[in-house]
């Protein structure tokens, strides 16, 4: 593997695991999102 | 709550210090491209002690002040140091790698930097195994105020031992640009991923059923106290 390979390789782990976490907590957002309209629904009826 | 203007500004800053990377930014004489690894692993480390920062001030006013929000503080700037401390590992290593011929190597630098990462893997791991929110917070933020003493030892280390990890590197007027460059979307994802990860707890802290105070726990009954 030559020096340009390395670069890449260390930005798409660096980039990807920040990006990547960035996506996972959007992704419990939605969820927490969802469970505080149906605790919310609940709530209402 | 997850402000979209925010994560696309973000977005676009970092593609374009990859692109800036990529196209501007000249090789370094001696090392090659290799050296452009440099541009992700510093503003990581620093990011990686100011989240650590942020984490130490945060236990040290819950411990003080016993609000919840000061342990979602902790709990959201713990969680994201160990992401970063992991990128400056990783990135840190493929350096090693080409530039020393090795992935590891036991200097002072790179041994109290993988003390750091595991003190803080320890703290969430503490975080999830103690079931009760009033000792967790109390234990936890006591952790975590101790750990923090790795993170000056991590910055003097070079300073005071010898290391082979480099002190400091001398750069030309369009590296320290590309440098200044990258500091922006990565300062900026970490602002973010604190802060979305503690608005996402104190979201999870609003759903979740009240917590209920342990009669008879000797230790910690001071700190329960609160919730009553």
């Amino acid at each position: 593997m030559n020096g340009q390979n390395y670069v890449i390789l260390a930005y798409a782990i660096g980039l990807g695991l920040l990006w990547g976490y960035a996506a996972k907590l959007w992704w419990e957002m939605r969820g927490v999102a969802r469970r505080q309209r149906t605790a919310n629904q609940g709530g209402q009826s | 709550m997850f402000n979209a203007g925010y994560w696309i500004l973000t977005l676009l800053l970092t593609a374009a210090a990859v692109a800036m990377l990529a196209i501007y930014t000249p090789e370094e004489a001696t090392m090659g491209p290799i050296q452009k690894i440099f541009y992700l692993h510093l503003p990581a480390a620093i990011c990686t002690f100011l989240a650590c920062l942020v984490c130490f001030v945060a236990s040290i006013g819950y411990l003080t002040q016993r609000r919840n929000w000061w342990d979602d503080l902790a709990a959201a700037s713990g969680r994201v140091a160990v992401q970063l401390c992991s990128i400056v590992l990783i990135t840190g290593m493929i350096w090693g790698r080409s530039a020393w011929g090795q992935w590891w190597t036991w200097s002072p630098r790179l041994t109290f930097s993988l003390i750091l990462w595991l003190l803080y893997v320890v703290y969430l791991m503490i975080r999830t195994s103690i079931e009760s929110p009033q000792r967790r917070a109390v234990i936890s933020a006591v952790y975590a105020t101790i750990a923090f003493l790795d993170v000056p030892l991590v910055y003097l280390s070079t300073r005071l031992m010898v290391d082979i990890h480099p002190t400091s590197i001398t750069l030309a007027m369009p590296m320290k640009l590309t440098l200044a460059v990258w500091f922006v979307p990565i300062v900026l994802l970490s602002a973010g991923l604190i802060m979305a990860r503690f608005r996402l707890y104190q979201r999870q802290r609003a759903l979740a059923p009240p917590a209920r105070i342990e009669p008879g726990h000797n230790g910690f009954q001071w700190a329960a106290g609160e919730v009553a």
